[in-house]
């Protein structure tokens, strides 16, 4: 089993120390908190710990005041922090202090940012009447007109000139741009609304030009004047605001640390029960850290705990840690995608490793991709930490492997043949793909894989299943002894059959091999319950149940055949590689010089790029549907310890 | 050939009005721009965070008008249909002219009310540019209007000519504007119908015609109820403003128009089969129970209809919905509505939030 041994501790107190307790087990970073009522059968006189998070506000308040700024909020190490003299008395008074003083200043910015931004709209609007000798005292003075100065969309500019009704209603433009025209309406004092109805229906936007006592030139002269200061004012904030930021840096990331820190500290109360005034609290600790964990413990000596193995827990589900060789590791990528096992259930990411990378090396066979998938899997993980790389290094390695049996080198089918021929002393290389016989071969090979990796599965599955003493299913169930003697048999006898031309399938190997374990798988509930010796082994009603099981045996034979079929896929594959590759030759002959190279390279790298997909997406497909699907669950839960800071 | 191409065809609408379709609005959408301050928040909101930034991306948002945001919008929706419709080859042709009528009835619609109010010559501040590409009404015509026969003129070489003929006025009488407005209804849902039943037929037909009569049906129950309710017209005139289409028997639209309360209006109507299926939607107000329901149907098929026509039509009536959404939003935020009244008219969001 490749999970880390994992143990429950139960820890008991006065509920004084609880907050000790709770930032011991978090400094500890191995202990995963859980439901400690759901420990106990009778929790009537417990009662959950439901408080809200004191630190929460003041860290939120913190985080926000520099979540638009450029300056980052780091988290310090404990040591970092341990001068600091914070406390929960006074870090809330500390942190209001600091963030309002940073807050008044962006503030400031902000009202800074907003007054420039209105003196540009303003010199946009006012720009546009650049060059008119205008007096706007006078203009204003006017008695019996009224004049607007503003702008009005194209279209309704243009919809004003097959306007006739109104002869005030006239727009005389001065400039215009792609979307507007910017002029001037007069109107009749007596008819100022009407005519301002009409325009405001134009979406005429009024400029406040005739509000001004200068000169359209001399006004956005000011409003220029105002805006460089207010754009100054911004840089002055700014600079305060650096300095500010340099002399409280540490003092904020000594809070933000702190406050991070028994925010989550205080986050454990929550999985914790209160009895009177005590506490209980539950959670997880690897097995080897446990005498580390004891020692942390007994720091504090008015607590009480107890230590059980992981093993005595399995209805509480002990979350779950991998934990494989370096070579099998990258594979838990993939069982992680599926699901983590249970606590006493196997492992599959060595069995995933194998036949993932077996797979995708046959499918994907081609020695000088198959190195340059490598190459690019070892640049992603080590350059651009992307954990699919780390797969792609041994899924490269097995398509090289495959490749020089094939003889294939970048889609070059004879690139090998001196080896073969010279140094192995071959006439010709292992496999020629696609030769017509080695075709049918192919297919067949892949079926035959696909017959051992499904008798694979249902063996892990016996073991599985006996190790957890599910004997119903190890015995008697469609991926147990009963479906491995019937799939077995069907193999051996049809295909011994065909094959060999062995006379098996005889009336005895029937009803020995096919009739009675299909029996079996039939009444798989019934016989289970009769070995675990239950009272109440009778189905209720014995029509539903053989209507109920007649589909469900129809199906277990259905998925026999389908998963087993589904195989030929790796041989289809295996095909479909050589094809693509000889489509890509067949082009680049059509050329020759550089153009061939071109050619020859564009259609490795697509061939890869596609190729490499599919294969990767069909692999993982027959993983999880053909495989997983007879001997994995995966309801584990994984292993999250409390942890601050994420490189402890 | 002229199958495959078809099949193509198909794939592609579907193909295309689903990913139209997974570019709406969503839940936060809704949230945040019931949020927004001003119509330019609104209007910054949509070009910077939705899929109508293409549309909007002209636009300055601290001076657009809510007038032009609305068009601007409207005209999006035209372009959609339009897109959808020229993949549709089978029966693309016909369906693209069910937008553009739909759009044209208003426009003859809103030219009357201004005739009516005597002010015809401001149809022109109204009318909307990117539509005199597309309809065969002379638009410029129809906005220097002055009387009821220059209309007939704007609307030579129509349809629309000959159904609004009869409705012209006497000296001194008022225009007739809910039977135009009858007429016009009739003659669109006519002319829907009549293609859905030529051209389309097996589940296609049934599923279009579901959108449809369902449509009309709840539309003609909610019109009797309120002019039955609160106008207290009289049967005949309540049987005369009814679209003659759906699937309510005459006889239950008697017992309908005969009743006197909106609840026994109701306890009628839910003995029928549409009302036993879909009333029990949640709605705030009677008005939104047609368009509530088509939206609900419509949703539906654009998820599991196979069928191109049908999913083309349901996007565009779930954009209807959608657009209509904005504007209330769009009026609400310009005439200082809280929010939590904007959302109580909303049709998609409060929709979402039932769910």
């Amino acid at each position: 089993m490749s999970v880390i041994k994992i143990d429950v501790v139960s820890i008991i107190g006065r509920i004084t120390d609880l907050d000790n307790v709770t930032a011991l087990c978090g400094r500890s970073c191995v202990f995963h908190p859980d439901n400690a009522l759901s420990f106990y059968s009778d929790t009537s006189d417990f009662s959950p710990l439901n408080e809200e998070n004191p630190y929460l506000e003041s860290l939120q308040l913190l985080t926000n005041t520099f979540t638009n700024t450029k300056k980052k909020l780091d988290l310090l190490s404990s040591d970092g922090f341990a001068k600091a003299d914070l406390s929960a008395q006074n870090v809330d008074s500390r942190v209001k202090s600091i963030v309002d003083s940073f807050n008044d200043l962006q503030s400031q910015r902000a009202d800074a940012q907003e007054k420039a931004q209105n003196y540009t709209q303003q010199i946009e609007d006012f720009s546009h009447f650049i060059g008119l000798n205008l007096k706007f005292d006078e203009i204003n003075a006017c008695k019996f007109i009224k004049v607007r100065f503003g702008s009005i969309p194209r279209e309704s500019y243009e919809k004003l000139a097959s306007y006739d009704e109104n002869p005030y209603v006239v727009f005389f433009p001065c400039t215009s741009d792609e979307t507007h025209y910017w002029g001037v309406y007069f109107s009749p004092i007596y008819m100022v609304s009407e005519i301002d109805r009409i325009f405001s229906s134009l979406y005429f936007e009024k400029t406040k030009l005739a509000e001004l006592s200068d000169s359209p030139e001399i006004s956005v002269e000011n409003l220029r004047d105002k805006r460089d200061e207010e754009i100054r004012r911004i840089e002055l904030l700014d600079e305060k605001f650096d300095e500010l930021w340099e002399s409280k840096k540490l003092e904020c990331q000594e809070m933000y640390s702190w406050l991070t820190e028994q925010s989550v500290y205080f986050s454990i109360r929550r999985y914790a029960a209160r009895y009177n005034d005590n506490f209980i609290l539950t959670g997880w600790v690897p097995a080897e850290k446990e005498s580390f964990f004891r020692n942390e413990l007994n720091k504090i000596e008015s607590i009480e705990y107890a230590f059980d193995g992981g093993q005595d827990e399995l209805i509480h589900s002990p979350p779950i840690k991998l934990k494989n060789k370096k070579v099998f590791s990258p594979f838990e990528f993939f069982v992680d995608l599926y699901g983590l096992p249970s606590y006493d259930e196997v492992d599959p990411t060595p069995f995933v490793a194998i036949t993932y990378m077996l797979l995708f090396g046959i499918m994907f066979a081609d020695l000088g991709q198959g190195l340059v998938v490598s190459l690019i899997g070892w640049y992603m993980w080590n350059k651009m930490k992307i954990k699919l790389g780390r797969l792609l290094v041994p899924c490269g390695i097995s398509s090289a492997v495959f490749g020089v049996l094939f003889g294939s080198v970048f889609g070059f089918e004879n690139a090998l043949d001196p080896l073969f021929k010279n140094v192995l002393g071959m006439s010709e290389k292992p496999i020629e793909v696609m030769k017509p016989a080695t075709t049918s071969m192919v297919i067949y090979a892949a079926v035959g894989i696909g017959i051992m990796l499904v008798i694979c599965a249902i063996l892990m599955n016996i073991n599985s299943a006996l190790q957890r003493k599910n004997y119903e299913n190890a015995l008697f169930g469609p991926n147990g002894f009963a479906g491995l003697i019937f799939y077995g048999s069907l193999i051996v006898g049809f295909g011994g059959q065909l094959v060999f031309g062995w006379q098996l399938v005889t009336p005895a190997y029937i009803l020995c091999f096919f009739i009675l374990p299909l029996f079996s798988m039939f009444f798989k509930e019934v016989l289970g319950d009769l070995m675990a010796h239950k009272q109440h082994w009778k189905p209720e009603k014995w029509g539903d149940f053989i209507m109920q099981n007649f589909f469900e045996v129809f199906e277990y034979l259905l998925s026999f055949a389908t998963n087993t079929m589904s195989f030929m896929r790796v041989g289809a594959f295996v095909l479909v590689h050589a094809g693509m590759m000889m489509v890509v030759f067949t082009l680049a002959d059509m050329t020759s010089g550089i153009g061939y190279l071109l050619i020859v390279v564009i259609g490795n790298i697509f061939v890869m790029a596609l190729e490499g997909l599919l294969v990767g997406i069909q692999v993982l497909r027959l993983e999880f549907y053909e495989m997983f699907g007879r001997f994995f669950d995966g309801e584990g839960r994984p292993f999250t310890p409390v942890v601050v800071h994420a490189e402890q | 050939m002229l199958s495959a191409i078809t099949t193509l065809s198909s794939n592609a609408v579907l193909a295309k009005a689903h990913a139209m379709y997974g570019r709406r609005l969503t839940n936060e959408n809704y949230t945040d721009l019931l949020a927004c301050q001003t119509v330019g928040d609104v209007a910054s909101y949509l070009k910077n965070r939705t899929a109508y930034s293409r549309t909007l991306a002209g636009i300055n948002e601290n001076t657009i008008h809510r007038g032009q945001l609305e068009f601007k919008l409207k005209q999006k929706l035209l372009d959609d249909y339009a897109s959808l419709c020229r993949y549709e080859i089978t029966v693309g042709e016909r369906f693209s002219q069910y937008l553009i009528e739909h759009s044209e009835i208003d426009q003859i619609l809103h030219s009357l009310l201004l005739l009516d109010a005597g002010k015809p010559e401001e149809y022109l501040f109204s009318m909307p540019g990117y539509l005199n590409r597309l309809t065969h009404i002379d638009l410029i015509a129809l906005s220097h209007m002055k009387n009821f026969d220059d209309l007939l003129d704007a609307l030579s070489n129509t349809p629309y000519r000959k159904i609004l003929e009869p409705f012209k006025p006497e000296e001194g009488v008022p225009i007739n504007y809910t039977g135009i407005e009858q007429a016009l209804y009739t003659y669109r849902f006519s002319n829907i119908f009549e293609i859905i039943d030529k051209y389309t037929h097996g589940e296609t037909k049934k599923q279009l015609r579901e959108i449809f009569d369902s449509y009309v049906d709840l539309q003609n129950y909610v019109r009797i109820v309120r002019l039955r309710v609160s106008y207290q017209s009289d049967p005949e005139f309540i049987r005369g403003s009814l679209l003659p289409f759906g699937n309510l028997s005459p006889q239950t639209i008697d017992k309908m128009i005969e009743a006197d309360t909106e609840k026994e209006i109701t306890d009628v109507m839910s003995k029928t089969t549409i009302a036993k299926e879909y009333l029990k939607i949640g709605h705030a107000y009677i008005d939104e129970i047609p368009t509530l329901v088509n939206y609900f149907i419509c949703r539906r098929n654009i998820r599991f209809s196979i069928h191109p026509s049908v999913v083309m039509m349901s996007y565009t009536f779930i954009s209807q919905c959608e657009l209509a959404d904005i504007i209330t939003i769009v009026e609400g935020v310009r005439y200082k509505l809280p929010p939590e009244e904007i959302a109580k008219l909303l049709i998609v969001y409060n929709y979402k939030r039932k769910e």
